[in-house]
């Protein structure tokens, strides 16, 4: 091979890289599941004076939340482009007890009811407020049963209803047990944490993307 | 007529590689609003490698440095990374006091586009976001090269624009070198021999991407007097070091902050360089942590 030819190849693979580059398919469609999530708050104040209460049920509305998320995207998310919503985790935090060097020992749970049915959905035992308070976010145990509730909810807000949870809370025991003389008073925030998953199709720039 | 349109084609596609050479930034920060410390940052890892290696690459085309006289080339470097299987998943851990807390194989930014649905205790569930199931990721850049006294050079690489409504997000990047002819001490080297240092910075959106390469070397080139071109094989080796900042704001609209550890890596760089008079074309793959190729073309006299 000659000189001259040695030249025109090398000329020609710099070229043809070139070309090749700027002749290719630069954007491609892609699917991306974006995950969004959410959480349900509810604030309870306890005032009682017996150990097994009932407190006021607490009103959420689901698609409040979660409409507001995927409006909040750009483009806005449909809640139709939904493939997957289901309930993540709980949690509880103490924000005020009456007295903070009066500890309590409580035991009981959170109530759900969504349309007719209602079960527990989280079991609390032996939870001292004194330790609560101030500890931020503690990790709620939740039950199978109340989750479902939950999960059916949000499978009825991918449908198009606007489904409305009620929670409340019931005390089976308290140590000491609470007196007219010495009730008990303290004030708590439950979170409910949930995420929807959905497609979003986006032309991004791959030199190489099929 | 047709070559014309073909022509117009090529510079589009140019153009469009300079302004949407990587994914929206507001895309991202979607697809990150998910996540916050450690999981973020394995999310976003093969993006800070990618920009990393790309802005470390075409730095050079020859290690011909005059010893004097003006010298003005005007340059266009285009440089991509192609990613591999092991770019596409991180190992990830649950957040949010889900339970049990769990680690699994999710996808990078760069991964599959698909969820990963983590089952938990009593009916829950934890999800990772999926990726932009990337293949590659290129970045143009325009640099100036001006040239020289005493066997030194400059290098500018200047890029700043606001995308408007397009939602990219504001590119801005600035990369200022010099090179120092080493061959000019030693008469009679067959080859060209070159020294240089570079510094750049590239930031992408509000503040969403703010990184920093550094790199210093040397260059050897040969040229090769062919009838009507002049052929180069170059080669570099460098020392390279790339910081990179993440911030966005969580579901919650909290700010969130992600520094990647400072990471310095050894970059040999193989090329060809051809020039015709003014014009010159070059191509260079890159062998480093992540490896990769560019091209770029020049005018210049």
């Amino acid at each position: 091979m000659n000189n001259k030819m040695r030249g025109i190849i090398a000329l020609l693979i710099v070229l043809g890289l070139a070309a090749g580059i700027t002749g290719c398919k630069l954007l491609h469609e892609k699917v991306v599941d974006i995950v969004l999530r959410n959480y349900a708050e509810m604030d309870f104040e306890t005032r009682e004076d017996s150990a097994d209460y009932v407190g006021t049920p607490q009103i959420v509305d689901v698609a409040d939340g979660i409409d507001e998320a995927l409006a909040g995207f750009d483009p806005p998310l449909e809640r139709s482009a939904i493939t997957d919503a289901r309930l993540l985790s709980a949690s509880y935090e103490v924000t005020w007890l009456e007295d903070p060097e009066h500890d309590w020992e409580i035991s009981g749970g959170v109530w759900i009811q969504y349309g007719l049915a209602e079960s527990i959905i989280i079991d609390y035992s032996e939870q001292s407020l004194y330790d609560a308070l101030g500890a931020g976010e503690i990790s709620a145990e939740l039950n199978q049963s109340g989750v479902n509730l939950f999960n059916a909810a949000l499978d009825d807000f991918r449908s198009g209803l606007d489904p409305v949870l009620f929670f409340w809370v019931e005390g089976d025991s308290c140590a000491p047990l609470p007196t007219p003389a010495d009730s008990l008073k303290f004030d708590w925030t439950g979170r409910f944490y949930m995420y929807v998953v959905s497609p979003i199709t986006l032309e991004v720039p791959d030199l190489y993307g099929e | 007529m047709v070559a014309r349109t073909r022509s117009l084609a090529a510079l589009g596609c140019v153009v469009l590689v300079l302004i949407a050479s990587i994914p929206a930034s507001a895309q991202i920060e979607d697809a990150i609003s998910a996540y916050t410390g450690a999981n973020a940052e394995g999310y976003l890892e093969p993006l800070a490698q990618a920009i990393g290696a790309n802005l470390n690459s075409a730095l050079f085309h020859s290690a011909h440095v005059p010893e004097g006289g003006l010298h003005v080339s005007l340059e266009l470097g285009l440089m991509a990374v192609l990613f591999s299987d092991d770019d596409e998943t991180f190992m990830a851990t649950t957040e949010m006091g889900f339970s049990p807390e769990t680690t699994v194989e999710a996808p990078t930014v760069v991964g599959p586009g698909g969820a990963i649905i983590v089952p938990g205790d009593g009916g829950t569930a934890f999800p990772f976001p999926g990726g932009f199931n990337l293949a590659s990721l290129a970045l143009a850049a325009p640099q100036l090269r001006i040239g020289s006294f005493k066997g030194t050079e400059a290098l500018i690489r200047y890029m700043a624009f606001d995308t408007g409504d397009v939602e990219i997000g504001d590119v801005d990047l600035q990369g200022y070198g010099l090179r120092h002819s080493i061959s000019q001490y030693l008469p009679g080297l067959p080859v060209d021999i070159a020294a240089g240092i570079m510094y750049q910075r590239f930031k992408l959106g509000d503040d969403l991407i703010d990184a920093t390469a550094f790199s210093f070397g040397a260059q050897a080139s040969m040229k090769l007097p062919l009838v009507f071109a002049t052929i180069e094989p170059y080669a570099g080796l460098s020392m390279d070091t790339f910081q990179m900042d993440v911030a966005y704001d969580d579901e919650d609209n909290d700010p969130v902050s992600v520094e990647f550890d400072s990471r310095s890596t050894a970059h040999l760089t193989l090329g060809l360089h051809a020039q015709v008079t003014v014009v010159s074309l070059y191509g260079e793959y890159n062998i480093a942590e992540q490896s990769g190729f560019a091209f770029g073309m020049g005018f210049g006299f």
